[in-house]
């Protein structure tokens, strides 16, 4: 009987240590995840950075407008920034935008993962030097990219989780999308 | 290294991983459980004679007639006949065929649920028992006499087949790099077919059923955590997990629950960092052989899927060897065979955590694919421009019902593996001390599980 109440107020003890440990660490946990997007933010700028020598660049406007599409579309070559493609900015409507170069069939700089919060809207213009058939899975987007013709890839990030976005053609994942709550 | 996620190859959505301090809280939930539960369980074995409760009459009746058994026969024939056939001539693109959506997530993962709460309703639906079934009531008929039943099955066998069987499965879905394609899938299911009915024709239908056919075999794991059971013609109500513990105790019953746990751990393990910073350089190794590189990834994977099993299994031999100090006279092995049925529930969670969303967001696509089953242009029922909602259930919701899931299927380990101690201590304490070894074993598998879905795809 004794042994049985002892193993109780143990298991109690115990209890109580460990959900206040939890508990610790679930602030400091938050914490972490909320300044986790920015960490993030600045570790894909220098990942972009590195890249950044065959990266083209979308125009310093192209952060701000939706318009914008137009232009890159229109393709004028700037080489103005090599580099800090990928921005997830904050969830006050402006988009989150992230350029990928093909060349060979492979992404240059190795998969791009594009993370976002869920409801960001979010801007993806693949370059390549082939034509390819373009598949951002989950949210069914299908597009096609030409040698001087970049497909771009606008959207909310309604759903959540992590999205691939692959060429059909190549049959090679190009991007993740990486929706969190 | 093939990426993980296009290895799935139906699905083109991973789940975000659960985040560090969920991990610790269930973590935690996990030990205080597991503390409280040596404190505090009860003294007496209760799951040896279970009440039971009959369902209506009518109900029973309807649901065990000849009718209904022939109707669920010739949907399963039908079912796999279509796999078969869609398999063969349809399209074989992945996503436009039924057949990969169908094997790897209706009947794969839907029949393991359906399993669990409804009871073995495999058996009324498996097609290879519905057509030997048939063709021997057809030869009795025809030639006027019973057909003999074969050789006996022999004991040493077991449950090694279907063990075995689970391994090819696994190999089909996560190893071979053609397992999504259709024509693969279908030619596999021929030749599994081909092997059962000869398995069926030497030992007879209801042996191999019993202990040879994997499927059978391992969905009726599961139908025994179902508060519902079929005795003979009645369907009774009784306790979940009640049927477990009359299970036959056997080595070859550790066999398939290890292989069943060890392939979806690799499943898991594919997706982790851990993965590919190992899964590599086994890969090269294989490559500098001289084998190619597709063939060098799968050899790589095969050597995962090993390692998985081997050490699953080690772990719970480990555990098996501890209880031996409180249970004296016992061999290891025997132990493990003893307590080898608390290990469905942890099977069961492994499947139900792993694949949630998987069977929540592919499962959707069989609306679609329902109206066009190969991909040929056809919309039977109107359906065939559905899209998949991936809104259905979001990625926090998804982590809450991982982390109860699998904290749930540790409370269930336990519960049988105390009671099946209590019987076979006798004496309570004993029994208690005899268990502080096998919780250790299903913390480690718990805390497993949900290490799995925090690093996936991290």
């Amino acid at each position: 009987m004794r042994r049985q109440r002892t193993v109780w107020v143990a298991s109690l003890a115990a209890a109580i240590v460990l959900l206040a440990a939890c508990g610790g660490a679930s602030e400091t946990a938050t914490d972490a995840a909320t300044s986790a997007p920015a960490a993030e933010t600045s570790a894909t700028e220098p990942a972009q950075a590195t890249t950044g020598a065959e990266t083209e660049a979308t125009t310093e406007q192209a952060h701000t407008e939706e318009g914008a599409t137009e232009q890159a579309q229109t393709e004028g070559e700037t080489e103005a920034e090599p580099e800090t493609e990928a921005t997830s900015e904050d969830m006050s409507g402006n988009p989150a935008d992230a350029a990928i170069r093909i060349e060979n069939g492979e992404p240059v700089g190795g998969v791009v993962e594009v993370e976002v919060r869920k409801g960001d809207r979010v801007r993806i213009v693949v370059r390549a030097d082939a034509e390819q058939e373009l598949h951002l899975h989950g949210y069914e987007i299908e597009k096609v990219v030409r040698p001087g013709k970049p497909a771009i890839f606008v959207f909310t990030a309604e759903f959540e989780g992590i999205f691939e976005l692959e060429s059909h053609t190549t049959d090679t994942l190009v991007a993740k999308l990486v929706v969190e709550p | 290294m093939t990426d993980p996620l296009l290895a799935h190859g139906l699905s083109g959505r991973a789940d975000l991983p659960i985040p560090a301090w969920l991990f610790g809280w269930a973590a935690a939930a996990v030990l205080v459980i597991s503390f409280v539960s040596l404190a505090a369980l009860w003294t007496t074995p209760k799951l040896v004679r279970p009440p039971s409760r009959a369902l209506p009459r009518w109900l029973s009746a309807a649901a065990t007639s000849r009718a209904v058994e022939i109707l669920c026969g010739t949907v399963g024939v039908f079912l796999l006949g279509t796999v078969i056939w869609a398999g063969l001539v349809g399209s074989q693109t992945t996503i436009d065929n039924i057949v990969p959506t169908f094997v790897y997530v209706a009947f794969w993962v839907g029949l393991v649920p359906l399993s669990a709460l409804f009871g073995d309703v495999f058996r009324a639906l498996n097609p290879w028992r519905a057509v030997a079934r048939a063709a021997s009531f057809a030869v009795s008929r025809l030639l006027g006499e019973r057909l003999g039943s074969g050789l006996p099955y022999p004991e040493r066998l077991g449950f090694w087949p279907a063990a075995a069987g689970l391994v090819a499965f696994a190999w089909l879905e996560l190893l071979s790099p053609r397992g999504v394609e259709p024509r693969t899938i279908a030619l596999a299911a021929i030749v599994y077919s081909a092997v059962t009915f000869l398995a069926m024709a030497v030992y007879g239908v209801e042996p191999w059923i019993e202990r040879g056919e994997a499927f059978s075999v391992l969905f009726r794991l599961f139908a025994g955590l179902a508060p519902l059971e079929r005795r003979g013609t009645e369907i009774v109500a009784r306790p979940p997990l009640a049927g477990l513990p009359r299970l036959l105790p056997a080595t070859s019953l550790v066999g398939v629950l290890v292989v069943m746990i060890g392939t979806i751990t690799f499943d898991g393990l594919q997706e982790t960092g851990f993965w590919s910073r190992v899964g590599p350089p086994i890969a090269a190794f294989f490559d500098g052989l001289g084998t190619s590189p597709a063939l060098a990834d799968e050899l790589a994977g095969a050597v995962g899927i090993v390692g998985c099993i081997a050490a699953i299994g080690g772990f719970y031999l480990l555990g098996s060897a501890g209880a031996r100090t409180a249970a004296r006279g016992v061999t290891t092995r025997e132990l493990a065979a003893q307590f080898a049925h608390s290990l469905v529930p942890i099977a069961f969670v492994y499947v139900m955590a792993h694949y949630l969303t998987f069977l929540i967001f592919q499962g959707q696509a069989l609306i679609p694919l329902a109206s066009d089953p190969a991909g040929l242009g056809w919309d039977l029922f109107g359906s065939v421009d559905r899209q998949i909602d991936y809104g259905v259930i979001g990625a926090t919701t998804t982590w809450y019902c991982q982390v109860a899931i699998v904290v749930a299927g540790h409370v269930g380990a336990l519960v049988l593996a105390h009671d099946r101690a209590l019987v076979l201590c006798g004496d309570p304490r004993r029994a208690t001390r005899s268990q502080y070894w096998m919780l250790g074993v299903m913390v480690g598998f718990t805390c497993l599980a949900l290490w799995l879905l925090s690093q996936a795809n991290a």
